[in-house]
């Protein structure tokens, strides 16, 4: 029983961890950026509906939408103002980048937030749904399945926009997608508001469940590289097998060789998937 | 492109270190302090431009190797051996690791090398954290060093500044010799390197080899003087991120850019910022935002380009580094 229960949880770890990884995975694929503000926005994210609950008392399902837009604006002006500036210079630099943007973030964030856990308490936080001894948190699953509508989203955005063809023009060909009259700083502009509107959201599911504070982005982060990693970049089904494959790993690595070991058996996973398939899973050639 | 030295570089070098081994008969014992701080980040930053820099490889395994050499220095001495020979253990292990890690790593490009070596850091950090060889969280303690303050500053003050000179030095060889030809070669165009007959794969371990053993050599330094570790304060990766930074912003692939880096960076910190003690860490972020837009390429790069173009000329050369990458 207790395997069919960490089975569970294990699925419905993954699919936040999908819905944590797809963004950044969109970005990377993109424009080859390492994007180290991406955990930063999911904080932001969390941060935001974890105030609106707090100081108005807005729901935090209702609020996912305010923190995607909201983010969505921060990404774009980011993207526009500062990463276009560099974004064909080596590709460290772009890292370089959002890892100082990142600093500053995060020490403004600690500055007004401070630096106490904070986590959403619905009244509905401990329903849960329980049969033949198995426990389903009713919230774990409404995370899970906007999770996964989220990245639905995306995947249908990307295959059936216009904007969602011109990323993917550019991602494939940027000098061809320029010469077809996409206005390539605008569509990097959105891809990266697009990332970070996606974070923001899960960030807000995030802050739901699980306990947030300034500094927990570098958390998300670690994630967000291991699961695009083993999952592959390039597709949105990737970040999906690398979300559900981390969250097994890690439940079931508590389970054998204690919590303590949990994160180092991701690092492990990584690395593994690194030496043997380097394109992920998942991945495609041709979009490392 | 890496013309040997002139007497008179040498002559000024030689009178920078010079002025280092004096500073310390005439000085305040935290300015030793701050200036081993300095050395430190010197040698982080000169050991990642073997692989980051010369290489192009975007490594952030100086913190793992940083923490590896302080855990084996601690571990060692706590088991009764001589300070000096656990460094040159811990080296001697770092470099084994390295090489052992290097060969399945270095087959990655790009962010998935930068990704596995974040990784190997992180997962080094987690193992400390939970082996009890290293005391697990707890940390781990190290054998106090007998002397007063005015001695113990300036021991561990000298023995940084022995490895930054040694670290100076291999670097300063590596890149007048074919090695680091080769390697500037794979940075360039790895393909095309390998074609010219250069052995990839073995210069690529040797950069990660030389960039591991001084940080995991500092470290121990590091170790002996804090007399007590914690896997979180030594598994940094900020320290990784140091050492990128102050090589970009002195110059990458250069030999005096990491030095010129970190010393700037670092005196520039010690003064500018006691006033704003809180926001240490986002200042050093809009520092790094600004040079990474308006010095991509470096302190050293912008002196050589205002020394052909004179100073007048700088307002145009930071308006034309801005619009170098831009889409």
């Amino acid at each position: 029983m207790i395997y069919i229960q960490i089975l569970i949880n294990s699925i419905l770890l993954g699919g936040i961890y999908a819905c944590i990884a797809v963004g950044f995975s969109l970005v990377w694929g993109v424009m080859n950026i390492l994007n180290i503000l991406h955990g930063t926005f999911l904080m932001l994210g969390g941060y935001i509906t974890f105030w609106l609950f707090k100081l108005y008392g807005v729901d935090p399902f209702l609020s996912l939408p305010i923190s995607a837009i909201v983010m969505f604006a921060a990404g774009y002006a980011i993207q526009r103002g500062l990463i276009n500036k560099i974004v064909r210079a080596p590709m460290f630099m772009s890292l370089i980048l959002t890892f100082g943007l990142q600093m500053i973030v995060v020490r403004l964030a600690i500055y007004f937030f401070t630096g106490d856990f904070r986590t959403v308490q619905p009244s509905y936080a401990s329903f849960s749904i329980s049969f033949y001894g198995l426990i389903i948190p009713f919230i774990r699953v409404a995370i899970f399945s906007l999770g996964v509508i989220l990245t639905g989203l995306l995947f249908w955005f990307m295959a059936k926009t216009r904007t969602g063809r011109a990323i993917r023009a550019t991602r494939m060909d940027l000098d061809s997608a320029q010469l077809m009259g996409v206005n390539i700083g605008n569509i990097y502009a959105i891809t990266y508001g697009l990332g970070a509107a996606v974070a923001a959201t899960a960030g807000s599911l995030v802050s739901v469940g699980f306990a947030i504070s300034p500094v927990s982005d570098l958390e998300f982060l670690s994630k967000a590289f291991i699961i695009c990693t083993i999952g592959g970049l390039g597709n949105i089904s990737g970040a999906l097998a690398g979300g559900l494959i981390l969250g097994l790993v890690e439940n079931f690595g508590a389970l054998y060789l204690g919590p303590g070991l949990q994160n180092a058996v991701g690092y492990v996973v990584l690395i593994l998937v690194l030496f043997i398939r380097p394109t992920g899973l998942l991945g495609r050639k041709g979009f490392e | 492109m890496f013309k040997p030295w002139s007497k008179i570089q040498w002559f000024l070098m030689g009178m920078g270190v010079f002025a280092l081994i004096l500073m310390p008969s005439f000085s305040e014992n935290d300015v030793i302090r701050k200036w081993m701080d300095i050395l430190m980040i010197a040698i982080l930053a000169t050991s990642w431009n073997f692989i980051g820099g010369l290489t192009g490889y975007p490594s952030f395994a100086p913190a793992a190797f940083f923490g590896l050499g302080a855990y084996i220095t601690a571990i060692l001495m706590n088991a009764g051996f001589n300070f000096f020979l656990t460094l040159a253990i811990g080296s001697a292990f770092g470099g084994v690791i390295a090489l052992l890690l290097g060969i399945p790593i270095l087959r990655l490009r790009g962010h998935y090398f930068a990704i596995a070596t974040f990784g190997v850091a992180e997962f080094f950090r987690e193992m400390a954290d939970n082996l009890r060889i290293t005391g697990g969280g707890d940390g781990i303690n190290l054998p106090q060093i007998i002397g007063g303050p005015d001695y113990f500053t300036r021991f561990f003050y000298f023995s940084m500044l022995g490895v930054a000179v040694l670290a100076f030095l291999v670097q300063y060889f590596v890149t007048r010799h074919r090695l680091g030809y080769g390697l500037v070669a794979i940075r360039e165009n790895e393909d095309a390197a390998a074609m010219t007959g250069i052995d990839t794969t073995k210069y690529k371990i040797i950069a990660f080899v030389l960039s591991s053993v001084f940080p995991a050599m500092a470290g121990g330094v590091y170790a002996y003087r804090a007399a007590f570790l914690e896997p979180i304060d030594v598994f940094d990766i900020l320290f990784s991120i140091k050492a990128i930074v102050m090589t970009m912003l002195g110059g990458v692939g250069t030999v005096m850019g990491p030095l010129v880096g970190s010393f700037l960076m670092e005196y520039l910190a010690d003064y500018l910022w006691s006033a704003f003690t809180e926001f240490h860490s986002m200042l050093l972020g809009i520092i790094i935002v600004l040079s990474v837009l308006f010095l991509p390429r470096g302190l050293m790069h912008l002196f050589q380009e205002l020394r052909l173009k004179g100073w007048r000329s700088l307002g145009a050369i930071l308006r034309n580094n801005i619009q170098r990458f831009r889409v």
